[in-house]
């Protein structure tokens, strides 16, 4: 299921779906690991159902038990010993906390590119990039867009090609398949690039239509989205999200001051479902009038 | 799908949320000059404990130099606590400290005492009023300092007088802990033997071989090895410590042979007192698993049965005690290397640290999963900051280097 085109300003949503995972990467205290999977599963769920949901912890989900149980099997720090590996290093209850919370910090962060890619057109990269190095955008939109597009002709070619009976000639004929795709994509790559170029894009003194505007809205959207991430950025130099995972499980005994942070960690979780609810209000209003 | 995740969710809630303390990580505190009167106060303290810092206090009395590790969790009761010392006279054997404190610390700090030079010594025990067996209060680590010896030991009880003998190997020193103290030399015969030897003005290197020599021979005598190894003239100072040498042809310093290898007991400790030297540059989150006195394992007597290395007994006594131990088979030296014990790891504390092991004084040059282990042997796994430079390994190597 594809959602709609937003109408929020791209640079809004840049900030919003690339600086929350950008924590979610870093934060390894267990409240922010649940704080950032919730936001992300929530997030998908607004964006694609539960459809969305499933596909992408299909991948997710085995991806983060195999971190997990791998953890166990190299790292042996820890004060709790659970039992003994066969080759005679301890498997202690900490490891086994650390790869679980490195395995939901894994799914958290998978959940939070998936919804990227489902907002973030590269209509909206190019946008961004196209006047700062214009080069490097058109490559980025351009690799962006080369899975999912050769994912797409490669179906194409296959329908329009007679399946034969007996593996080895199947085998063969999706080589050949496979082999007319990728042929098909430097070709179009080659000319992609040539049809810019004519055109003139990246060339000074040019200017690039868009359909972007940013509104009053979008301006309280970045400003309330900075005060967060900088907020939250102070809270993690300052130690507030300190979680020890060796020798020995620790946290901070909860301060004032640690309730404030995890609160703006939420907030910040829940910025990129917010900016949705806000882009869905005109049209829940607008649908119950008719 | 969804009952695996939600069920993924909850196991790791409960295992989080439920299985952590809510406490702050031990952190470092500062260091502090030792006021003159020596007390500090309750307040300071009590906030120590709450704080769960750590806090060195450096003194003086009577030219040495000395620090007190106070571990903020150790404290019960906060009350004022005099810790400066009142008297130190050191003399050839002994090391004799008089406390200021009239009244027990209720708590053991971690005193480290500095010396000038070099103790020509390997462990150090430590007696209450006189050097008699039934005043043994406890052992005392020795280690090399930036600028001597350092001799550091918990104080659980300031008052009276503490009495430190040096001593060369554990192997004298552990006797009166056990029951067959008949067997090994007495304490109170051992501080004229160390006079005799400090008597010659020989330097370190060669005391120490001559003491791992004559370790080498009462063990020899004792589990009864071919005799080449009592024979060995005086004149050669470059012993091979404890592994007895049974072809003297040999270039490779092949650890002990199968021959020597019998069943039997041995002494067996674990520390790292020299952090408490080094402790700001300890790897964050690791003063946890740092223990108050440098003590990981005090020396215990440990039976083990022919054939048997350093590292089965290592990993033998660290699932008795249930002490967390790493380690890893490396090729190269076809032996076990001890990457961590009690989760303080190489590189834990400066990029020089790890752990090292001493059977009878002596650093082996090889991994300890090849030193067989003989009767009545004495094994220390010591951690080093410095490459073993501070824990008096680093000399050991020349020694064996320059065996012919």
């Amino acid at each position: 299921m594809q959602h709609r085109e937003l109408t929020v300003h791209p640079l809004v949503l840049f900030g919003a779906f690339f600086s929350v995972p950008g924590f979610a990467m870093f934060l390894m205290h267990p409240l922010c690991l649940l704080l950032s999977f919730c936001g992300a599963a929530w997030c998908l769920a607004c964006l694609g159902g539960k459809e969305a949901l499933f596909q992408a912890g299909r991948f997710a989900l085995p991806a983060a038990l195999l971190a997990a149980v791998l953890n166990v099997l190299f790292n042996h720090r820890g004060a709790t010993i659970l039992f003994y590996l066969p080759g005679g290093n301890p498997c202690t209850l900490e490891s086994l906390c650390y790869g679980a919370a490195a395995g939901l910090l894994l799914l958290g962060v998978l959940l939070w590119f998936s919804c990227c890619t489902k907002v973030l057109t590269t209509e909206h990269f190019t946008y961004l990039f196209s006047r700062v190095s214009p080069a490097t955008a058109l490559l980025f939109s351009m690799t962006l867009r080369f899975l999912p597009q050769f994912h797409r002709r490669f179906q194409q070619v296959r329908q329009a090609q007679t399946t034969p009976a007996g593996l080895p000639a199947k085998l063969k004929s999706a080589f050949a398949s496979f082999g007319a795709v990728l042929a098909w994509a430097l070709e179009h790559a080659g000319d992609t690039a040539d049809s810019m170029n004519a055109r003139g894009y990246g060339m000074r003194g040019r200017t690039t239509f868009s359909i972007y505007r940013k509104t009053s809205r979008d301006r309280m959207l970045l400003f309330g989205l900075l005060v967060l991430a900088g907020s939250a950025l102070c809270a993690c130099v300052t130690g507030l999200f300190r979680f020890s995972y060796a020798p020995r499980l620790l946290a901070d005994a909860p301060t004032p001051q640690h309730i404030c942070a995890f609160f703006v960690y939420a907030l910040l979780c829940a910025y990129p479902v917010m900016i949705l609810k806000l882009e869905d209000r005109p049209w829940r209003c607008s649908k119950s009038t008719v | 799908m969804k009952k695996t995740l939600s069920f993924f969710l909850a196991a790791l809630l409960c295992v989080l949320l439920f299985g952590c303390a809510l406490q702050t990580p031990i952190t470092l505190g500062e260091e502090h000059l030792l006021p003159s009167d020596g007390i500090v106060s309750e307040a300071t303290l009590s906030a120590l404990k709450t704080q769960r810092k750590v806090l060195t206090l450096r003194g003086t009395a009577d030219g040495f130099d000395y620090t007190w590790t106070l571990f903020g969790e150790e404290i019960e009761t906060p009350k004022d606590c005099n810790f400066s010392l009142r008297s130190i006279k050191a003399n050839k054997k002994t090391i004799t400290l008089k406390f200021a404190s009239k009244e027990p610390f209720g708590f053991s700090p971690l005193l480290t005492l500095f010396l000038p030079q070099r103790l020509h010594a390997d462990v150090a025990a430590v007696y209450r009023a006189s050097v008699q067996e039934s005043n043994f209060v406890c052992a005392a680590s020795v280690t090399v300092g930036d600028s001597g010896g350092a001799v550091s030991f918990a104080v659980d009880d300031p008052t009276g007088t503490y009495v430190i003998v040096p001593q060369k190997t554990q192997a004298e020193f552990a006797a009166p802990a056990e029951e067959d103290a008949d067997d090994a030399p007495s304490v109170s015969a051992e501080p004229t033997a160390t006079a005799a030897q400090e008597n010659t003005t020989a330097p370190a290197v060669t005391v120490a071989a001559a003491t791992t020599r004559e370790v080498q021979r009462t063990s020899a005598a004792k589990t009864t090895t071919p005799a080449t190894t009592a024979k060995q003239p005086t004149a050669k100072t470059t012993a091979p410590a404890a592994a007895p040498v049974t072809t003297t042809t040999t270039t490779t310093t092949a650890p002990a042979s199968e021959s020597a290898a019998k069943g039997g007991e041995c002494t067996f400790s674990v520390e790292c007192a020299t952090i408490f030297q080094h402790l700001d540059a300890l790897a964050p989150g690791k003063l946890d698993a740092l223990p108050s006195d440098g003590v990981i394992l005090a020396a215990q007597s440990v039976s083990f049965s022919a054939g048997e290395s350093v590292f089965d007994v290592l990993q033998r006594v660290c699932r008795e005690n249930k002490i967390p131990m790493e380690a890893s088979f490396v090729p190269l030296y076809h032996s076990a290397y001890v990457e961590g014990i009690h989760n303080l790891y190489e590189f834990d504390c400066g990029e020089g640290s790890g752990w090292m092991y001493r059977v009878n004084g002596w650093y082996p040059n090889y991994g300890c999963s090849r030193y067989m282990l003989k009767d009545g042997d004495t094994v220390e796994f010591r951690y080093t900051c410095d490459l073993g430079a501070d824990v008096g390994g680093r000399n050991d190597y020349t020694i064996d280097d320059s065996i012919d």
